[in-house]
Protein backbone atom coordinates (compact mmCIF):
# COMPACT_ATOMS: atom_id res chain seq x y z
CA UNK A 1 0.00 0.00 0.00
CA UNK A 2 2.86 2.75 1.00
CA UNK A 3 4.86 1.75 -2.18
CA UNK A 4 1.64 2.52 -4.23
CA UNK A 5 1.15 5.53 -3.00
CA UNK A 6 5.04 6.56 -2.96
CA UNK A 7 4.81 5.45 -6.57
CA UNK A 8 1.14 7.71 -7.08
CA UNK A 9 2.39 10.91 -5.71
CA UNK A 10 6.19 10.53 -7.79
CA UNK A 11 3.54 10.13 -10.84
CA UNK A 12 1.31 13.22 -9.77
CA UNK A 13 4.42 14.64 -9.57
CA UNK A 14 6.43 14.13 -12.72
CA UNK A 15 3.07 15.18 -14.41
CA UNK A 16 2.74 18.54 -13.12
CA UNK A 17 6.89 18.56 -13.80
CA UNK A 18 5.97 17.67 -17.13
CA UNK A 19 3.65 20.29 -17.50
CA UNK A 20 5.64 22.78 -15.89
CA UNK A 21 8.67 22.58 -18.01
CA UNK A 22 7.86 20.99 -21.24
CA UNK A 23 4.66 22.53 -22.31
CA UNK A 24 6.03 26.13 -21.76
CA UNK A 25 8.53 24.68 -24.30
CA UNK A 26 6.27 23.62 -27.00
CA UNK A 27 4.64 27.22 -26.66
CA UNK A 28 7.48 28.60 -27.21
CA UNK A 29 8.78 27.14 -29.83
CA UNK A 30 5.72 27.70 -32.05
CA UNK A 31 4.94 30.75 -30.99
CA UNK A 32 8.03 33.05 -30.10
CA UNK A 33 10.24 32.51 -33.21
CA UNK A 34 13.89 33.86 -33.35
CA UNK A 35 14.84 36.23 -36.68
CA UNK A 36 16.05 33.31 -38.24
CA UNK A 37 12.99 30.96 -38.47
CA UNK A 38 10.97 34.32 -38.81
CA UNK A 39 12.89 34.73 -42.36
CA UNK A 40 12.95 31.10 -43.22
CA UNK A 41 9.06 31.37 -42.43
CA UNK A 42 8.54 34.46 -44.62
CA UNK A 43 10.40 33.25 -47.72
CA UNK A 44 8.34 30.17 -47.29
CA UNK A 45 5.18 31.71 -47.92
CA UNK A 46 6.72 34.23 -50.70
CA UNK A 47 7.64 30.88 -52.48
CA UNK A 48 4.27 29.49 -52.06
CA UNK A 49 2.69 33.30 -52.88
CA UNK A 50 1.30 33.01 -49.92
CA UNK A 51 0.94 36.73 -50.17
CA UNK A 52 -1.30 37.24 -46.95
CA UNK A 53 0.41 34.95 -44.65
CA UNK A 54 3.75 36.94 -45.37
CA UNK A 55 2.17 40.28 -45.27
CA UNK A 56 1.03 39.80 -41.72
CA UNK A 57 4.84 38.89 -40.73
CA UNK A 58 6.30 42.50 -41.14
CA UNK A 59 6.35 45.13 -39.09
CA UNK A 60 3.43 47.40 -38.58
CA UNK A 61 6.01 50.49 -39.43
CA UNK A 62 6.08 48.94 -43.09
CA UNK A 63 2.20 48.20 -43.04
CA UNK A 64 1.39 51.55 -41.56
CA UNK A 65 2.88 52.49 -45.14
CA UNK A 66 2.53 49.94 -47.57
CA UNK A 67 -1.08 48.54 -47.62
CA UNK A 68 -1.45 44.03 -48.29
CA UNK A 69 -2.82 45.24 -51.79
CA UNK A 70 0.28 46.66 -53.08
CA UNK A 71 2.23 44.23 -51.00
CA UNK A 72 0.94 41.54 -52.82
CA UNK A 73 0.75 43.45 -56.53
CA UNK A 74 4.32 43.84 -56.18
CA UNK A 75 5.30 40.52 -55.80
CA UNK A 76 3.21 38.75 -57.86
CA UNK A 77 4.00 40.94 -60.79
CA UNK A 78 7.63 40.64 -59.63
CA UNK A 79 7.63 36.83 -60.46
CA UNK A 80 9.84 37.04 -57.30
CA UNK A 81 8.64 33.48 -56.34
CA UNK A 82 8.41 31.15 -59.41
CA UNK A 83 12.62 31.84 -60.03
CA UNK A 84 13.81 31.78 -56.49
CA UNK A 85 15.26 28.32 -56.41
CA UNK A 86 17.15 27.86 -53.23
CA UNK A 87 18.01 30.01 -49.79
CA UNK A 88 19.96 29.79 -47.11
CA UNK A 89 19.69 31.41 -43.57
CA UNK A 90 23.12 32.52 -42.70
CA UNK A 91 24.45 34.64 -39.65
CA UNK A 92 22.18 36.64 -37.29
CA UNK A 93 22.95 39.33 -35.53
CA UNK A 94 20.61 40.32 -32.83
CA UNK A 95 20.71 42.87 -30.36
CA UNK A 96 17.49 44.09 -28.04
CA UNK A 97 15.06 44.91 -30.40
CA UNK A 98 16.83 44.74 -33.62
CA UNK A 99 18.21 41.93 -35.35
CA UNK A 100 19.78 41.75 -39.21
CA UNK A 101 19.29 37.97 -40.56
CA UNK A 102 21.91 37.54 -43.82
CA UNK A 103 20.95 34.81 -46.38
CA UNK A 104 22.86 33.43 -49.45
CA UNK A 105 20.09 31.91 -51.98
CA UNK A 106 20.07 30.80 -55.38
CA UNK A 107 18.30 32.34 -58.05
CA UNK A 108 17.43 30.74 -61.67
CA UNK A 109 16.55 33.26 -64.52
CA UNK A 110 14.05 32.06 -66.40
CA UNK A 111 16.24 30.93 -69.69
CA UNK A 112 19.21 30.69 -68.07
CA UNK A 113 21.58 28.03 -67.89
CA UNK A 114 23.17 28.48 -64.63
CA UNK A 115 21.23 29.76 -61.31
CA UNK A 116 22.41 33.17 -59.86
CA UNK A 117 23.64 33.08 -56.17
CA UNK A 118 23.91 35.49 -54.22
CA UNK A 119 23.68 36.99 -50.49
CA UNK A 120 21.23 39.49 -48.65
CA UNK A 121 20.29 40.31 -45.39
CA UNK A 122 17.23 40.96 -43.53
CA UNK A 123 16.22 43.81 -41.04
CA UNK A 124 13.73 42.89 -38.08
CA UNK A 125 12.23 44.49 -35.36
CA UNK A 126 11.06 43.12 -31.80
CA UNK A 127 7.03 44.39 -31.42
CA UNK A 128 4.92 43.11 -28.41
CA UNK A 129 4.33 39.61 -29.76
CA UNK A 130 7.86 39.07 -31.69
CA UNK A 131 9.81 39.80 -34.02
CA UNK A 132 8.56 40.52 -37.32
CA UNK A 133 10.08 41.53 -40.92
CA UNK A 134 11.14 45.15 -41.33
CA UNK A 135 10.83 45.74 -45.35
CA UNK A 136 11.96 49.34 -46.50
CA UNK A 137 8.72 50.70 -47.77
CA UNK A 138 10.08 52.65 -50.34
CA UNK A 139 10.53 49.43 -52.44
CA UNK A 140 7.06 49.00 -52.21
CA UNK A 141 5.77 52.55 -53.03
CA UNK A 142 5.43 52.21 -57.02
CA UNK A 143 2.99 49.32 -56.66
CA UNK A 144 1.19 51.60 -53.95
CA UNK A 145 0.79 54.58 -56.34
CA UNK A 146 -0.20 51.63 -58.74
CA UNK A 147 -2.76 50.39 -57.18
CA UNK A 148 -4.55 52.86 -55.00
CA UNK A 149 -7.72 54.43 -56.42
CA UNK A 150 -7.32 57.98 -58.52
CA UNK A 151 -7.43 60.94 -56.42
CA UNK A 152 -10.00 62.14 -59.18
CA UNK A 153 -11.86 61.41 -62.05
CA UNK A 154 -13.15 63.90 -64.92
CA UNK A 155 -14.17 63.48 -68.74
CA UNK A 156 -15.42 65.75 -71.33
CA UNK A 157 -15.68 64.86 -75.34
CA UNK A 158 -15.28 61.60 -74.45
CA UNK A 159 -11.95 61.85 -72.82
CA UNK A 160 -11.77 60.17 -68.98
CA UNK A 161 -8.85 61.67 -67.45
CA UNK A 162 -7.84 60.56 -63.89
CA UNK A 163 -5.26 62.02 -61.38
CA UNK A 164 -3.55 58.53 -59.95
CA UNK A 165 -1.64 60.39 -57.53
CA UNK A 166 0.54 63.17 -56.38
CA UNK A 167 4.06 62.58 -55.31
CA UNK A 168 5.91 65.30 -53.62
CA UNK A 169 9.37 65.78 -53.90
CA UNK A 170 11.12 67.34 -51.38
CA UNK A 171 13.94 69.85 -51.66
CA UNK A 172 16.95 69.09 -51.49
CA UNK A 173 20.05 70.79 -51.50
CA UNK A 174 20.66 70.01 -55.40
CA UNK A 175 17.40 70.47 -56.59
CA UNK A 176 13.99 72.58 -56.22
CA UNK A 177 11.07 70.89 -54.41
CA UNK A 178 7.79 69.70 -56.68
CA UNK A 179 5.25 67.95 -57.09
CA UNK A 180 4.78 64.73 -59.88
CA UNK A 181 1.65 64.23 -60.62
CA UNK A 182 0.30 61.01 -62.99
CA UNK A 183 -2.46 61.40 -65.15
CA UNK A 184 -4.41 58.33 -66.99
CA UNK A 185 -5.81 59.64 -69.48
CA UNK A 186 -8.22 57.50 -71.87
CA UNK A 187 -9.46 57.86 -75.15
CA UNK A 188 -12.59 56.95 -75.66
CA UNK A 189 -14.46 59.65 -77.98
CA UNK A 190 -14.64 58.29 -81.90
CA UNK A 191 -11.68 60.90 -82.76
CA UNK A 192 -7.45 60.88 -81.81
CA UNK A 193 -7.05 63.12 -79.36
CA UNK A 194 -3.92 65.37 -79.10
CA UNK A 195 -2.60 66.59 -76.12
CA UNK A 196 0.11 69.70 -75.68
CA UNK A 197 1.86 68.60 -72.11
CA UNK A 198 1.92 71.77 -69.58
CA UNK A 199 5.03 74.64 -70.51
CA UNK A 200 6.96 75.10 -67.66
CA UNK A 201 5.74 78.77 -65.90
CA UNK A 202 2.55 79.22 -67.68
CA UNK A 203 -0.64 79.78 -66.23
CA UNK A 204 -3.16 77.86 -68.69
CA UNK A 205 -2.64 74.36 -66.52
CA UNK A 206 -2.40 75.07 -62.90
CA UNK A 207 -3.17 73.63 -59.41
CA UNK A 208 -5.24 75.83 -57.05
CA UNK A 209 -5.21 75.85 -53.71
CA UNK A 210 -8.78 75.78 -52.02
CA UNK A 211 -8.48 77.70 -49.30
CA UNK A 212 -6.04 80.03 -50.15
CA UNK A 213 -6.61 80.65 -53.81
CA UNK A 214 -2.43 80.14 -54.45
CA UNK A 215 -1.82 78.53 -57.71
CA UNK A 216 1.49 75.63 -58.09
CA UNK A 217 2.18 75.98 -62.03
CA UNK A 218 3.65 73.97 -64.10
CA UNK A 219 7.48 73.26 -64.17
CA UNK A 220 9.93 71.49 -66.37
CA UNK A 221 10.01 67.53 -66.61
CA UNK A 222 7.53 65.25 -68.34
CA UNK A 223 6.83 61.93 -69.09
CA UNK A 224 4.47 59.07 -70.81
CA UNK A 225 4.01 55.48 -70.68
CA UNK A 226 1.62 53.32 -72.64
CA UNK A 227 1.20 49.93 -74.22
CA UNK A 228 3.33 49.18 -77.06
CA UNK A 229 0.88 48.13 -78.93
CA UNK A 230 -1.50 50.79 -79.54
CA UNK A 231 -1.44 54.24 -81.00
CA UNK A 232 -0.91 56.63 -77.81
CA UNK A 233 2.45 57.83 -78.14
CA UNK A 234 4.64 60.78 -77.97
CA UNK A 235 6.74 62.37 -80.40
CA UNK A 236 9.40 63.10 -77.70
CA UNK A 237 12.18 64.30 -80.39
CA UNK A 238 10.24 67.54 -80.51
CA UNK A 239 9.03 70.48 -78.56
CA UNK A 240 8.22 71.75 -76.09
CA UNK A 241 5.51 71.50 -75.58
CA UNK A 242 5.71 67.75 -76.15
CA UNK A 243 2.50 66.57 -77.81
CA UNK A 244 0.54 63.20 -76.96
CA UNK A 245 -1.70 61.75 -79.68
CA UNK A 246 -4.03 59.15 -78.66
CA UNK A 247 -6.06 56.98 -80.85
CA UNK A 248 -9.99 56.52 -80.85
CA UNK A 249 -9.71 53.34 -77.75
CA UNK A 250 -5.99 53.71 -76.41
CA UNK A 251 -5.21 54.94 -73.02
CA UNK A 252 -2.17 55.51 -71.30
CA UNK A 253 -0.19 57.27 -68.83
CA UNK A 254 1.41 60.97 -68.62
CA UNK A 255 3.90 62.57 -65.72
CA UNK A 256 4.13 66.37 -65.10
CA UNK A 257 5.36 68.41 -62.69
CA UNK A 258 4.03 71.38 -60.96
CA UNK A 259 5.25 73.77 -57.99
CA UNK A 260 5.99 71.88 -54.75
CA UNK A 261 2.46 71.66 -53.27
CA UNK A 262 2.58 72.54 -49.37
CA UNK A 263 1.52 69.38 -47.25
CA UNK A 264 -1.10 71.61 -45.36
CA UNK A 265 -3.06 71.94 -48.94
CA UNK A 266 -6.12 69.24 -48.17
CA UNK A 267 -8.32 70.28 -51.35
CA UNK A 268 -7.81 71.75 -54.79
CA UNK A 269 -8.93 72.48 -57.99
CA UNK A 270 -7.04 71.66 -61.01
CA UNK A 271 -7.35 72.53 -64.66
CA UNK A 272 -5.46 70.94 -68.02
CA UNK A 273 -5.47 72.65 -70.83
CA UNK A 274 -4.68 72.27 -73.81
CA UNK A 275 -6.90 69.59 -75.46
CA UNK A 276 -8.01 68.96 -79.42
CA UNK A 277 -9.27 66.62 -81.92
CA UNK A 278 -7.39 68.13 -85.03
CA UNK A 279 -9.32 65.95 -87.42
CA UNK A 280 -12.63 68.13 -86.53
CA UNK A 281 -11.99 71.44 -85.91
CA UNK A 282 -8.68 71.37 -83.76
CA UNK A 283 -10.18 74.10 -81.21
CA UNK A 284 -8.16 73.93 -77.64
CA UNK A 285 -10.38 72.47 -74.88
CA UNK A 286 -9.06 71.91 -71.17
CA UNK A 287 -10.25 69.19 -68.57
CA UNK A 288 -11.06 70.55 -64.76
CA UNK A 289 -11.28 68.82 -61.51
CA UNK A 290 -13.17 70.35 -59.01
CA UNK A 291 -12.22 70.19 -54.75
CA UNK A 292 -10.43 67.45 -55.27
CA UNK A 293 -9.36 66.02 -51.49
CA UNK A 294 -5.44 65.74 -51.72
CA UNK A 295 -3.34 63.08 -49.87
CA UNK A 296 0.28 62.84 -51.65
CA UNK A 297 3.00 60.84 -50.41
CA UNK A 298 6.44 62.23 -50.32
CA UNK A 299 9.10 60.36 -52.51
CA UNK A 300 12.17 58.95 -50.88
CA UNK A 301 14.88 60.67 -50.44
CA UNK A 302 17.65 57.77 -50.20
CA UNK B 1 46.87 88.73 -115.03
CA UNK B 2 43.41 88.82 -114.56
CA UNK B 3 42.87 85.22 -113.99
CA UNK B 4 45.37 85.44 -112.07
CA UNK B 5 43.78 87.56 -109.78
CA UNK B 6 40.68 85.80 -109.69
CA UNK B 7 42.90 82.67 -108.85
CA UNK B 8 44.60 84.23 -105.87
CA UNK B 9 41.04 85.45 -104.86
CA UNK B 10 39.54 82.41 -105.13
CA UNK B 11 42.23 80.14 -103.40
CA UNK B 12 41.71 82.97 -100.64
CA UNK B 13 38.26 82.67 -100.29
CA UNK B 14 38.69 78.65 -100.43
CA UNK B 15 40.85 78.99 -97.34
CA UNK B 16 38.93 81.40 -95.68
CA UNK B 17 36.30 79.33 -95.71
CA UNK B 18 38.36 76.12 -94.23
CA UNK B 19 39.23 78.52 -91.84
CA UNK B 20 36.27 79.27 -90.64
CA UNK B 21 34.67 75.96 -90.55
CA UNK B 22 37.85 74.73 -88.57
CA UNK B 23 36.73 77.74 -85.97
CA UNK B 24 33.08 76.60 -86.42
CA UNK B 25 34.05 72.87 -85.41
CA UNK B 26 36.74 73.83 -83.09
CA UNK B 27 33.79 75.95 -81.37
CA UNK B 28 31.62 73.16 -80.79
CA UNK B 29 32.96 71.38 -77.92
CA UNK B 30 30.15 69.90 -76.44
CA UNK B 31 30.52 67.47 -74.27
CA UNK B 32 27.66 65.16 -74.66
CA UNK B 33 26.86 62.06 -73.92
CA UNK B 34 24.43 59.72 -76.60
CA UNK B 35 23.72 56.60 -75.91
CA UNK B 36 22.55 54.63 -78.62
CA UNK B 37 19.76 52.12 -78.78
CA UNK B 38 20.25 49.11 -77.31
CA UNK B 39 18.65 46.12 -76.97
CA UNK B 40 19.02 45.02 -72.87
CA UNK B 41 18.85 41.92 -71.06
CA UNK B 42 19.36 41.87 -67.56
CA UNK B 43 20.47 38.86 -65.08
CA UNK B 44 17.20 38.76 -63.42
CA UNK B 45 15.28 37.51 -66.50
CA UNK B 46 14.05 41.42 -67.53
CA UNK B 47 14.04 41.96 -71.21
CA UNK B 48 13.76 45.59 -72.80
CA UNK B 49 15.29 47.80 -75.29
CA UNK B 50 16.40 51.27 -73.86
CA UNK B 51 17.66 54.91 -75.35
CA UNK B 52 19.01 56.95 -73.03
CA UNK B 53 19.99 61.03 -74.28
CA UNK B 54 21.77 63.37 -72.08
CA UNK B 55 23.84 67.02 -72.38
CA UNK B 56 26.83 67.84 -70.60
CA UNK B 57 28.95 70.89 -70.54
CA UNK B 58 32.28 71.65 -68.55
CA UNK B 59 32.25 73.39 -65.33
CA UNK B 60 34.73 75.93 -64.39
CA UNK B 61 35.79 75.43 -60.78
CA UNK B 62 36.68 78.56 -59.72
CA UNK B 63 39.19 77.73 -56.46
CA UNK B 64 40.72 75.26 -58.29
CA UNK B 65 41.16 77.08 -61.51
CA UNK B 66 40.55 74.25 -64.07
CA UNK B 67 37.69 72.22 -65.66
CA UNK B 68 36.96 69.70 -62.76
CA UNK B 69 33.37 68.66 -63.11
CA UNK B 70 30.64 68.11 -65.61
CA UNK B 71 27.15 69.73 -65.41
CA UNK B 72 24.20 67.79 -66.80
CA UNK B 73 22.17 70.58 -69.12
CA UNK B 74 17.92 70.66 -69.11
CA UNK B 75 16.25 68.69 -70.76
CA UNK B 76 18.14 65.11 -70.95
CA UNK B 77 15.32 62.34 -71.79
CA UNK B 78 15.12 58.03 -71.57
CA UNK B 79 13.24 55.80 -73.15
CA UNK B 80 12.46 52.53 -72.33
CA UNK B 81 10.23 49.23 -73.64
CA UNK B 82 10.03 46.40 -71.87
CA UNK B 83 9.45 43.00 -73.84
CA UNK B 84 5.86 41.32 -73.75
CA UNK B 85 7.57 38.25 -72.84
CA UNK B 86 9.87 39.88 -69.88
CA UNK B 87 9.99 37.74 -66.94
CA UNK B 88 9.72 40.92 -64.58
CA UNK B 89 8.39 44.69 -65.10
CA UNK B 90 11.55 47.24 -64.93
CA UNK B 91 11.99 49.93 -62.54
CA UNK B 92 13.30 53.51 -63.61
CA UNK B 93 15.31 55.42 -62.20
CA UNK B 94 16.93 58.59 -62.51
CA UNK B 95 20.79 59.27 -64.35
CA UNK B 96 23.22 57.90 -62.11
CA UNK B 97 26.94 58.51 -62.35
CA UNK B 98 28.87 55.42 -61.26
CA UNK B 99 33.00 55.47 -61.14
CA UNK B 100 35.37 52.66 -61.29
CA UNK B 101 34.10 51.03 -58.16
CA UNK B 102 31.03 51.14 -58.55
CA UNK B 103 30.47 54.07 -56.00
CA UNK B 104 27.53 56.58 -57.54
CA UNK B 105 29.17 59.80 -57.62
CA UNK B 106 27.75 63.20 -58.21
CA UNK B 107 24.04 62.51 -58.36
CA UNK B 108 22.48 61.99 -54.94
CA UNK B 109 19.57 58.90 -54.81
CA UNK B 110 17.00 61.69 -54.17
CA UNK B 111 14.16 62.39 -56.74
CA UNK B 112 15.31 58.88 -57.86
CA UNK B 113 11.51 57.08 -57.64
CA UNK B 114 9.74 56.04 -60.74
CA UNK B 115 6.93 54.33 -61.72
CA UNK B 116 7.13 50.40 -62.69
CA UNK B 117 7.48 49.82 -66.56
CA UNK B 118 5.38 46.35 -66.99
CA UNK B 119 5.64 43.91 -69.61
CA UNK B 120 4.52 45.50 -73.33
CA UNK B 121 4.71 48.85 -72.01
CA UNK B 122 7.03 51.55 -73.33
CA UNK B 123 7.94 54.17 -70.97
CA UNK B 124 9.50 58.13 -71.39
CA UNK B 125 11.15 60.72 -69.12
CA UNK B 126 12.46 63.84 -69.79
CA UNK B 127 15.06 64.54 -66.90
CA UNK B 128 14.62 67.92 -65.69
CA UNK B 129 17.87 67.64 -64.76
CA UNK B 130 19.46 70.92 -63.98
CA UNK B 131 22.15 73.18 -61.94
CA UNK B 132 23.36 69.60 -60.90
CA UNK B 133 27.46 69.53 -61.38
CA UNK B 134 28.73 65.99 -61.53
CA UNK B 135 32.27 64.73 -60.54
CA UNK B 136 34.86 64.74 -63.42
CA UNK B 137 35.47 61.08 -64.63
CA UNK B 138 38.57 59.42 -63.28
CA UNK B 139 42.14 60.70 -64.67
CA UNK B 140 39.71 62.18 -67.39
CA UNK B 141 38.82 58.25 -69.22
CA UNK B 142 35.91 58.75 -70.34
CA UNK B 143 34.71 55.00 -69.82
CA UNK B 144 34.78 55.86 -65.81
CA UNK B 145 31.80 57.39 -66.29
CA UNK B 146 28.90 54.97 -66.40
CA UNK B 147 24.76 55.74 -66.91
CA UNK B 148 22.82 53.92 -64.50
CA UNK B 149 18.86 54.54 -64.39
CA UNK B 150 17.36 51.24 -64.40
CA UNK B 151 16.89 49.01 -61.36
CA UNK B 152 15.41 45.17 -61.42
CA UNK B 153 12.78 44.78 -58.38
CA UNK B 154 13.22 41.14 -58.41
CA UNK B 155 15.32 40.74 -55.64
CA UNK B 156 14.17 44.49 -54.30
CA UNK B 157 12.96 42.99 -50.95
CA UNK B 158 15.86 42.29 -49.73
CA UNK B 159 18.69 44.38 -51.60
CA UNK B 160 20.01 47.67 -51.30
CA UNK B 161 18.25 49.06 -54.66
CA UNK B 162 21.77 49.59 -55.95
CA UNK B 163 22.70 45.92 -56.25
CA UNK B 164 20.12 45.73 -58.90
CA UNK B 165 21.90 47.87 -61.30
CA UNK B 166 23.08 44.65 -62.98
CA UNK B 167 20.61 45.40 -65.43
CA UNK B 168 23.49 47.82 -67.00
CA UNK B 169 26.32 46.32 -66.53
CA UNK B 170 25.71 44.30 -69.05
CA UNK B 171 25.23 47.70 -71.43
CA UNK B 172 29.11 49.32 -70.17
CA UNK B 173 29.76 48.80 -73.73
CA UNK B 174 27.48 51.66 -74.67
CA UNK B 175 29.24 54.18 -77.42
CA UNK B 176 29.92 57.58 -75.86
CA UNK B 177 30.42 60.18 -78.16
CA UNK B 178 32.20 63.04 -77.15
CA UNK B 179 33.88 66.19 -78.07
CA UNK B 180 36.34 65.80 -75.10
CA UNK B 181 37.18 62.21 -75.64
CA UNK B 182 37.45 61.16 -79.25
Amino acid sequence: MKVKIIAAVGFLVMSVLAIVVIVPQIVASTDICSPEDMVYEYLQRLKSHQWDEAYNMTSYQFQEKIPVEAFSHDLESSGFADNLVYFNIGNTVAEDNEAEVEIDFTYLNPGAKVPTQGSSSFSLTKEQEGWRINLPWEDFLAAKLDTQAPLAVSQKNGVSVSIQYILLYPETQLTAGRSRIRLDIKNESNHTLRWEFPISGERESYIKNLNTGEMYLPVSGSGAMGKKAEAFYINFEEGPPLVLTAAPGTQGSVFIYVESIPVTVKQFDMVLDGFSFPEVDGESWDITFSSVPLYFDVAPTG
Amino acid sequence: MKRKYIFVGFCIALLMTILGSTVILADWDGPYTDIEGHDCYTGYGCAGYIVQWAEWEEYWDEEEEEYTQYKILTDGWGYIEVDDESDAPIKVEEATLYDYNDNPVGLPPTQSWYDWVYQGYWWYENYPFSDKVLTKPQQNDWTSMDWCFVWNKVLGGWNNPLDGMQFFYDTRDFLYHSGLWP
